[in-house]
């Protein structure tokens, strides 16, 4: 269990982080409402994303398809930022 | 879903739970309590509010200040806080730090926080407000288990891990979620046990996810803050905070002496500017000095969780700020919601009661999810007797810990004389110890449930000796106290009365198993008596 725990609170961050900062970067609106929509989503997605750690069998299944999400959603961070 | 997906999420459900348990448990409780915190300062205090009777409703804010300023060296780097009288509190409350000549015997630092409560009309010192703060050590047991910003990082771990098991539980209940939402069966400890954890759990389901979120958001903001300051503002933590509302003009100071007169002309202002409000506190930035400001912070009182502020420059009585809308910030006035739903001090005290029940039945969901994991473990053959044994004692121990250490620091509370030196590290150790010591020799009981029997009727009867400790108050003070006042006292002694009848209910349940066993027991022995 420690591993998924690990595994989860560590991407679950990390895409809360990066999916908060896509709709900062994304949405049309101003940038208070911005920050208090990253703030809603960000520990949901955190804690959902640890859920979803957890249904798999093992850490390492479960990290590739965190990677999956990850990487696109970190990619997509690099590109509206540069 | 699949049942593989199934298992490991109740697996994890179960192991997080049973890991978070012991934390969550003692932030609920404590929590739930802090919900009438306001109340248990009155309760706390009501021999001195009786004592100072009658209490004037007028205010000098000059004459006390100016008292103030000729006894102590007010620092002007720190905010000088002011809290005014109210029906429940007679004092004005005053918080600041005082310069000292020599460096601090135990903290070392060149000044003390000093936070006192003043008559105000004289500004004559009444009491150091740091001796009765047993409300607000509840509440940082809550908060940060009174162990500072460790405490409060640690607890909002445990938090996002509790958002994890509502969300694994709402996951593995969906299926049933509607089909079982009433089903509670009599039949075996384990069935009712579950039902009772499901079915207080999905009513509660909201209010779970409201004091999760909440509760995340107050404990662990700071990541999101440094996350965004870092890729968003290329690390400037003042630029987030600019973003995030938190910009009202602050003026350089500017090194020259004034006295801090004018503030009575300026209350009435500032409450003519802004209307129907609550005014929660005041503050002097740079006190003493030319660039002084007054702050009048307070809660509208026509719209739901709006807070409004007006700044004066003390020099020339010159507005330099104010909101009517909630620092004219969305991020701000989301803060200010997530607070008021936190907090539940929108709707009178109907609401902060459903609260309290709701806190002590997700106690109690803590509890069942506890009992379900000893009682499945028990069954498998490779778990290890010790390992199960542990658990079981500790869920007892520091459980009903919490609840006896909480009780002990109320009766504490109540027979300390306020005046007594170190009267709250007294109390803080009460709690501590008591909480350690239970949770100890629980481990070393084997008779758990002749155990738990025990000290949950003497929590219970500690909580109810709390309650008789306070009725000397209402013969001595009965007639001259506020019906706030009184009401308040009432409110604390039925909160204490109630949770004193749920330990003694509790612990009849323990009699009755503890009597089954021994009952078996002695069954066993005359079958093996006649057998021989």
């Amino acid at each position: 269990m420690w591993p998924k725990t690990i595994l989860g609170f560590i991407f679950g961050l990390l895409i809360s982080v990066s999916i908060a900062l896509n709709t900062n970067l994304i949405l049309p609106f101003a940038e208070d409402t911005r920050l208090l929509i990253g703030l809603i989503l960000g520990f949901p997605i955190w804690a959902s994303t640890m859920v979803w750690t957890y249904a798999f069998e093992t850490a390492l299944k479960a990290s590739k398809y965190l990677l999956l999400v990850l990487l696109p959603s970190a990619l997509l961070n690099v590109f509206l930022m540069v | 879903m699949k049942n593989q997906t199934l298992k490991s999420l109740t697996n994890a459900h179960a192991w997080i739970g049973l890991i978070i348990s012991f934390v969550l448990f003692i932030v609920f409780i404590a929590g739930s309590i802090s919900l009438f915190r306001e109340n248990i300062e009155t309760w706390e205090k009501v021999s001195l509010i009786g004592e100072h009777s009658p209490h004037v409703s007028q205010v000098s804010y000059d004459t006390v200040l100016a008292k103030l300023d000729e006894k102590y060296d007010i620092d002007t780097h720190h905010i000088f806080y002011l809290y005014q009288p109210t029906e429940r509190n007679p004092f004005l409350q005053v918080y600041f730090a005082a310069e000292l000549d020599e460096p601090h015997p135990e903290t070392g630092e060149d000044h003390q926080d000093m936070y006192l409560l003043l008559n105000p009309v004289s500004g004559d010192i009444i009491a150091d407000a740091n001796n009765f703060q047993f409300a607000n050590f509840v509440y940082h047991l809550h908060y940060d288990l009174g162990i500072g910003r460790i405490g409060l990082y640690f607890v909002g771990i445990i938090t996002l891990f509790f958002f994890v098991a509502l969300i694994s539980g709402v996951v593995i209940h969906w299926r049933k979620l509607f089909k079982n939402f009433y089903q509670y069966r009599l039949g075996a400890n384990k069935d009712k046990w579950l039902d009772a954890h499901n079915l207080i759990g999905t009513m509660g389901l909201p209010f779970h996810i409201m004091y999760a979120f909440t509760g995340l958001v107050f404990n662990l903001v700071i990541i999101y803050q440094i996350s965004y300051a870092v890729l968003l503002f290329q690390g400037d933590q003042g630029k987030v905070l600019q973003a995030a509302g938190f910009n009202e003009p602050h003026i350089e100071e500017v090194d020259i002496r004034m006295p801090m007169q004018g503030i009575d002309t300026l209350y009435t202002k500032a409450m003519n500017e802004l209307g129907n409000v609550t005014l929660r506190r005041m503050m002097i930035e740079h006190f003493g000095d030319e660039s002084a400001v007054l702050v009048f912070m307070a809660k509208s009182n026509d719209e739901f969780s709006n807070d409004v502020e007006v700044r004066y420059a003390i020099k020339d009585h010159k507005q330099v700020y104010i909101t009517k809308d909630n620092y004219d910030n969305n991020l701000r006035g989301g803060l200010a919601t997530i607070a008021s739903l936190h907090f539940g001090d929108f709707a009178g005290y109907g609401m902060r009661i459903a609260f309290f029940i709701l806190g002590l039945a997700t106690a109690y969901i803590i509890i069942t999810g506890n009992l379900m994991w000893i009682s499945k473990r028990a069954k498998q053959k490779k778990q290890s007797k010790r390992n199960l044994a542990f658990v079981t004692r500790l869920t007892s121990g520091a459980f009903i810990g919490c609840m006896l250490a909480i009780a002990l620091g109320a009766v504490a509370a109540k027979l300390i004389p306020l005046d007594t030196l170190g009267r709250m590290t007294t109390i803080h150790s009460i709690v501590y110890v008591s909480f350690f010591v239970c949770t100890l020799i629980s481990l070393f009981i084997k008779q758990q449930d002749v155990f738990c029997n025990y000290l949950l009727k003497f929590s219970g009867l500690v909580y109810a000796f709390a309650v008789l400790l306070n009725l000397p108050n209402y013969l001595n003070y009965g007639d001259i106290l506020s019906t706030y006042v009184i009401s308040d006292l009432i409110i604390v002694d039925i909160m204490f009365f109630t949770i004193a009848a749920l330990c003694w209910y509790s612990a009849q349940k323990f009699e009755k198993r503890a009597e089954q066993l021994q009952q078996e027991l002695n069954a066993m022995d005359s079958e093996v008596a006649l057998n021989s």
